[in-house]
């Protein structure tokens, strides 16, 4: 410690206790600056202001620095940043978003998945903003970490708040990776992930590699908890396939019933599959054909399952439901549908039809369900003729798909809330002649501006380009419903900036 | 009615308080209305209205304008349901707020009507200076009273002090026409009880105040510049025509940063300018109070053809822009910057000349940015200000060597821009 420390000290002791009682320290010696006590002396409290203000001024000036190891510096980016025009769209999306601030979301995952798409990062000076958003919007968070980079990266890991991104992250690079080098995680490395990540590689690596991500669910079959072993099953809807079979058979047996539940539900969109036979041996003898020219048809109740039959699925029923009418839909839904065209020797259409007794109804939903799994487009149609049923309208072909959706509009224009669903049977992007159509039967109705906010979600997400010309028309001649113009306004906006952004990366 | 309201909410809290219950002393004449609205003070606002105008005028604190009290009076009295009674003559806040108003109209008009030839009256002038010095004096006086009795009876006592003891003496100052030194005390009063470093603080308070009454005493012996610092930090305020007369510089001033606040009463924006030729930092202030908005932002990095005016003062001038600065269009040169250790010595060097500068501008080279400290290329460390806006800054750098501008306050660093790429970025 120095003189001037001490001295320094001493000086503050006496300004907290007070000059009345203890004496005020003679000045040091301040070198230099030549800094002398008062040559008329001065009163106590005068001599402790004076050496606190000299004091105060000499340590201001004279502040020795600490020193300190420098920072961990980021490692270099290994993406380009976005282009320019693209950048700018970004700081508007941010900043002000166009069309609202509800349809932000919506916009910066646009940018996010075309940013990733061109293989482009987010540029340095809007990480913290677009970190903040995701933050606070979960379905961004994927999206935003694919574009963070290594500065991104490097930057969330020095907030508590940002933290998810390191999670995020693994899905994302994984994903990448498998998609653009073609290389799944190693089974080792994904063992330890923590499991919401693990779910997340899954999912990418599931979209491209089907197989390899089937392996890495083997991988940690026999040690994962029953709530990882249903998520997993899960998982693997996306691109299932024959090879998957002996993974789901075997999981029939499983400890936990939730997983056994998942396993069947899986094998009743495998109509090749060992268990979907076992079922149509099960369905045959309960259907009967009927009346003299054979056109009737019957279907009896199933009897207490076996053994084997339980095993496939044949199990306690749901609340409320009848044990035996659970267990007909459960064959129905695993069978393959060609059992009832061998059975009634007609086609789906006319089998709909004759479907009429008491059973019809677990019947039915059997058949429903097998649909929607196998998504088969013929006996979709014959169920769709029987009742409006939007799960089925995926089992279509895109061109039926719009043309029984838009059928569907014209019959349902007075029950606006009920529209949104109808719409939303079609999965997005639309095709311009639906886009384009659907906007006409939108204007040309009395409750336009109604149908118009009951089908909002969707027009965002479905609108072709096409059909923003239309659009904009229908703005300029929308006339008082200050309400229709906003909404209408907003639609278009969406989706010129959302055009906008697919165009800046090309 | 509702065309004088700011905003609906304010007509709506004018309607709940429309009704005779919380008013007292309520009058009007043909010319004026006024009244005392209990709020939820001790004291009632006073509410004064010249219906001509109409003009507002009301003591409580509210930004808006008029505030619901003055709106509020003015439905009760539309209502006309006799509580509001008429009067011979108005309230004394009332008469004597609308003689201001009447003296400032016609002092506005006079001014106007006679300003190319106006020629100030030199000895009514010298009378008005002698008064606030005589108030000034008065008013050091006792302040350096009232810092003795505290160096006397100890600094651990002041600090069981409640908040009225800082508050008084900030009020007596403000009478005494030295408000700058009244904020300074009041924003140290608030800090001693609520800091663990209140100790230090405050002796370090004290050591600038007691500079600032002896600065005063001997005031003959300061220079121009010296004087103008000393003014500035006291709130006795140089008026701008004196510094347009007394100063210009044209040169090409890049915009080296700017910062922005806000205490809910003033918004403050502080640019820094720096002069291409002159190779001088100034720092342009701009103020905005009530419902005012504050003039758009410079862009940093951009340089300004302009002529300024430098307010008196040593270091860490205060500037103003004698006219409308026009974008030069030059690439911006940042200065290369020095180490922490050369801006330190600069920052000294200023304090030196200028001991009340808040703060001093610094360009720092290739020094990293940590979450909390920057580092230079020495290894030494500066803290950050709690203010800084680290998170853009440390996006930007990605911890690599950047040259910063920042202002350096007390031993920490706030940091308004950085070079990145070779480009300005205001933070």
């Amino acid at each position: 410690m120095t003189g001037f420390d001490a001295w320094w000290r001493e000086v503050g002791n006496v300004a907290l206790i007070g000059t009345a009682r203890r004496p005020v320290p003679p000045l040091p010696d301040l070198g230099p600056a030549q800094v002398q006590a008062r040559a008329e002396g001065a009163r106590r409290e005068e001599a402790l202001l004076d050496s606190v203000a000299i004091g105060a001024a000499a340590l201001r000036a004279g502040r020795r620095l600490n020193h300190a190891d420098p920072p961990a510096a980021a490692p270099d980016d290994r993406r380009p940043v976005a282009p320019r025009r693209a950048v700018q769209l970004l700081e508007l999306v941010i900043a002000q978003p166009p069309a609202g601030a509800q349809q932000r979301s919506g916009l910066l995952t646009h940018w996010l998945r075309a940013a990733d798409d061109a293989g482009c990062r987010v540029p340095h000076a809007l990480l913290p903003g677009l970190l903040d958003l995701a933050t606070g919007t979960r379905e961004l968070r994927r999206p935003t970490a694919a574009v963070l980079d290594e500065r991104g990266r490097w930057l969330a890991g020095l907030r508590e708040e940002w933290s998810w991104v390191a999670g995020a992250v693994a899905g994302a690079q994984a994903g990448t990776a498998s998609r653009v080098e073609g290389t799944a995680p190693d089974p080792g490395d994904w063992a330890r992930l923590p499991s919401p990540h693990r779910l997340a590689v899954l999912a990418t690596v599931r979209t491209h590699e089907p197989a390899a991500a089937r392996e890495l669910v083997v991988s940690t079959w026999a040690t994962d908890s029953a709530r990882d072993r249903r998520a997993h099953l899960d998982a693997l809807r996306v691109g299932l396939g024959p090879d998957d079979e002996p993974l789901l058979e075997a999981a029939l047996e499983d400890r936990a019933a939730t997983v056994r539940e998942a396993a069947a539900e899986l094998l009743d969109a495998l109509p090749r599959s060992a268990r979907s036979a076992r079922m149509a041996d099960r369905l045959r003898p309960l259907v009967h054909r009927t009346g003299l020219l054979g056109r009737g048809l019957e279907v009896t109740l199933p009897g207490e399952p076996d053994p084997a039959g339980i095993r496939d699925g044949l199990g306690k029923p749901p609340p409320r439901r009848s044990a035996r009418g659970w267990w007909l839909e459960q064959m129905c839904a695993g069978a393959p549908l060609e059992v009832w065209s061998e059975l009634t020797g007609a086609d789906p259409s006319a089998t709909v039809k004759r479907l009429t007794d008491a059973q019809a109804g677990d019947a039915l939903a059997g058949i429903r369900r097998a649909v929607r799994a196998r998504r088969d487009p013929e006996w979709a149609t014959a169920l769709l003729e029987r009742g409006w049923d939007p799960a089925l309208v995926p089992a279509l072909p895109r061109e039926r798909r719009e043309r029984v959706v838009l059928t569907r509009v014209d019959a349902t224009t007075d029950r606006v809330h009920e529209l949104g669903a109808v719409v939303g049977a079609v999965d997005p992007p639309w095709s311009p002649d639906f886009s384009v159509a659907l906007l006409s039967r939108l204007r040309a109705s009395r409750v336009g501006s109604a149908m118009v906010l009951a089908t909002m979600p969707h027009l965002l997400t479905g609108l072709h380009p096409a059909a923003l010309d239309p659009l904009e028309r229908w703005i300029e001649q929308a006339g008082g419903d200050q309400t229709l113009t906003t909404n209408l306004r907003n639609l278009l906006q969406f989706h010129s900036v959302r055009r906008s952004i697919t165009e800046a990366f090309r | 009615m509702a065309g004088l309201a700011p905003d609906t909410s304010s007509l709506a809290a004018a309607r709940r308080l429309a009704r005779p219950g919380p008013w007292s002393d309520t009058g009007s004449t043909d010319t004026l209305l006024w009244g005392k609205c209990q709020g939820s003070g001790r004291t009632p606002y006073q509410v004064s209205i010249d219906l001509v105008g109409p003009a507002f005028r009301c003591t409580c604190p509210s930004r808006k304008f008029p505030c619901k009290h003055g709106l509020a009076l003015l439905l009760l009295w539309v209502d006309g349901s006799g509580s509001v009674a008429d009067a011979d003559e108005a309230a004394g806040f009332a008469q004597e707020w609308a003689a201001e108003r009447s003296a400032r109209a016609e002092a506005k008009a006079a001014g106007e009507a006679a300003r190319p030839t106006r020629t100030p009256d030199p000895a009514a002038a010298a009378k008005r200076l002698e008064d606030r010095l005589a108030l000034m004096d008065g008013g050091m006086d006792d302040f350096a009273r009232w810092l003795t009795d505290l160096a006397r009876g100890g600094t651990a006592a002041a600090r069981h002090q409640s908040y009225t003891w800082w508050d008084g003496t900030a009020a007596r100052l403000v009478d005494a026409q030295l408000p700058g030194l009244a904020d300074d005390v009041r924003s140290v009063g608030g800090a001693v009880s609520g800091r663990p470093d209140w100790a230090e603080r405050l002796l370090v308070a004290l050591g600038r105040w007691w500079t600032a009454t002896r600065a005063w005493a001997a005031r003959e012996s300061l220079d121009a510049a010296q004087m103008g610092d000393l003014r500035a930090y006291l709130g006795w305020s140089t008026s701008t025509e004196s510094v347009r007369r007394g100063d210009a510089i044209t040169d090409h001033w890049l915009v080296l940063g700017a910062h922005r606040s806000d205490d809910g009463r003033l918004q403050q924006q502080r640019t820094w300018l720096r002069g291409s030729v002159t190779a001088e930092t100034v720092q342009v202030l701009d103020f905005a109070a009530g419902g005012q908005v504050l003039p758009v932002a410079r862009a940093v990095g951009s340089t300004l053809v302009a002529t300024i005016a430098r307010y008196p003062g040593a270091a860490v001038r205060r500037a103003l822009f004698v006219d409308e600065p026009a974008p030069a269009g030059d690439p911006a040169r940042m200065p290369s910057g020095s180490t922490l250790e050369h801006a330190q010595l600069a920052a000294a060097q200023a304090w030196g000349a200028n001991p009340w500068a808040r703060r001093v501008p610094v360009v720092l080279a290739d020094v990293r940015v940590g979450i909390d400290r920057v580092v230079d290329a020495e290894g030494a460390s500066v803290p950050l200000t709690d203010d800084a806006l680290v998170w853009p800054l440390l996006a930007l750098t990605g911890g690599r060597p950047s040259r910063v501008f920042g202002e350096l306050e007390e031993s920490r660093l706030r940091p308004l821009t950085v070079v990145v790429d070779g480009e300005v970025v205001g933070l």
